[in-house]
């Protein structure tokens, strides 16, 4: 499977788990703004925010033997650990209501809380994937995503012809879907 | 069976209305219904709060911390932390922008200004900006200069110069190429949060010069901001930039 990351690779996945110090300082470098982000958003604080972080990554290396490189790759073994360590963070009652408030789900269950961080994670990596997507695709999913424009109004925004924005809203959609599965893969 | 043209697919996703025989067609057929439906999660993902979500940056001593923590060798560092620069602006700075421009202004595309805002900043984050004390033939000394990027959804690009001139007076110079108005192109330094700002003229060709007042200090006013405005006699900005970059320090 195609690792999720940037510049993430195979090799960094051994090396992270043969407990390869550059590997992990690699790790950090690649995830910790998505880390950090994720747990932003769900506890609206970033005193805790930076603690999740910290807690994230130490709780990746000092559990490393864990990681199995044969059956999954490391940004989505980390986002798994991120999602542990905010649900452990949000525990305190005054938290939960934060989230759910800001996710959009009724206040009371657990599982709700579960949907609050997963929905948080999915939106921040898809918002950074679609930073990779290159360009024109990143612009014109942008257009679609956030000012609701329709494939006409993006195609006279950006001066293209109406086949090539539709073939590319068609190929980013599919590509932005099967690198959410991907971050998802292990979690 | 003929099934939706693929391209059709990814509209449906997005929530467009498709031709009467592809609609009709997606209300009877499973396999197209299915994959409309496994494009509209990642559509209603990205939709769920209406902004892009900028990535943040913890602060560097979060890695300090972990690698005191873990006793990593302390010659190993997440280089990114330093050399990418300050980390971007807190997303709910934008928000108060948008509020603060949606009051002052009639007719005001408050998400576009916040999506291009936080691009904005993230750009101008990003990008290089040095100052050169160099001589610019006979145009005086460049105090700084900064490349001009395009904001999503348009098209140019160009440089932003700052000259002292012989006789001791700043100047702006724009190039900039790509970059078509629906109205005409304004040129603005702007503050960092985005709320005040000095316009500094029109540019109506590929290059512009600008006079740059002493007292317009140019640390306060950092961005180069060219926007798009309609012809309707309104002085104020129209929320809609096209191209923006940011000067670094400014030499003297």
């Amino acid at each position: 499977m195609a690792s999720p990351g940037p510049d993430w690779t195979k090799q960094l996945d051994l090396d992270f788990s043969a407990g390869d110090e550059r590997a992990m300082t690699a790790a950090y470098e690649s995830f910790a703004p998505l880390v950090y982000t994720i747990a932003l958003r769900s506890v609206r604080d970033r005193a805790a925010a930076a603690d999740i972080t910290q807690d994230v990554f130490v709780r990746a290396w000092r559990s490393r033997d864990r990681f199995d490189p044969e059956s999954g790759v490391l940004p989505a073994w980390i986002m798994g650990i991120c999602r542990n360590v905010i649900l452990d963070s949000l525990s305190a009652r005054t938290r939960q209501e934060h989230l759910v408030v800001r996710a959009g789900f009724a206040p009371e269950s657990g599982a709700a809380l579960d949907h609050g961080v997963d929905t948080i994670t999915d939106r921040v990596v898809l918002g950074s994937e679609l930073e990779r997507l290159g360009e024109p695709q990143g612009s014109i999913l942008k257009l679609a995503f956030y000012e609701d424009l329709t494939h006409q109004q993006i195609s006279a925004r950006m001066n293209l012809p109406l086949g090539t924005v539709k073939s590319h809203i068609r190929r980013s959609l599919v590509h932005l879907r099967n690198r959410l599965g991907e971050w998802n893969a292990a979690s | 069976m003929q099934h939706l043209d693929p391209d059709a697919v990814g509209l449906a996703a997005l929530g467009e209305s498709l031709d009467s025989w592809s609609q009709t067609h997606l209300e009877q057929c499973g396999a197209c219904a299915a994959d409309v439906d496994g494009l509209r999660d990642v559509v209603a993902v990205a939709k769920a709060d209406g902004g892009v979500a900028v990535l943040e940056r913890p602060d560097p001593a979060v890695w300090e911390a972990v690698r005191a923590e873990l006793g990593l060798s302390a010659d190993l560092s997440a280089d990114g932390a330093e050399s990418r620069g300050e980390p971007p602006t807190n997303v709910r700075s934008l928000a108060a922008v948008r509020e603060q421009r949606g009051r002052r202004r009639r007719q005001v595309p408050t998400r576009w200004l916040a999506v291009a805002a936080g691009v904005g900043i993230l750009v101008g984050a990003g990008a290089l900006w040095g100052w050169e004390t160099l001589r610019a033939g006979d145009g005086g000394v460049v105090l700084a200069q900064a490349e001009l990027d395009p904001l999503p959804g348009f098209s140019g690009s160009g440089e932003a110069t700052i000259l002292r001139a012989d006789n001791g007076t700043r100047s702006l110079d724009v190039d900039l190429t790509g970059a078509t108005p629906e109205g005409f192109r304004q040129v603005w330094l702007i503050a960092p949060d985005l709320k005040e700002m000095y316009s500094v003229g029109l540019l109506e060709t590929e290059h512009g010069s600008f006079a740059v007042p002493e007292d317009i200090d140019l640390a306060k006013y950092p961005i180069v901001d060219i926007s798009d405005e309609p012809f309707d006699g309104d002085p104020s900005h129209s929320s809609v930039s096209m191209v923006r970059g940011t000067i670094g320090a400014v030499g003297s």
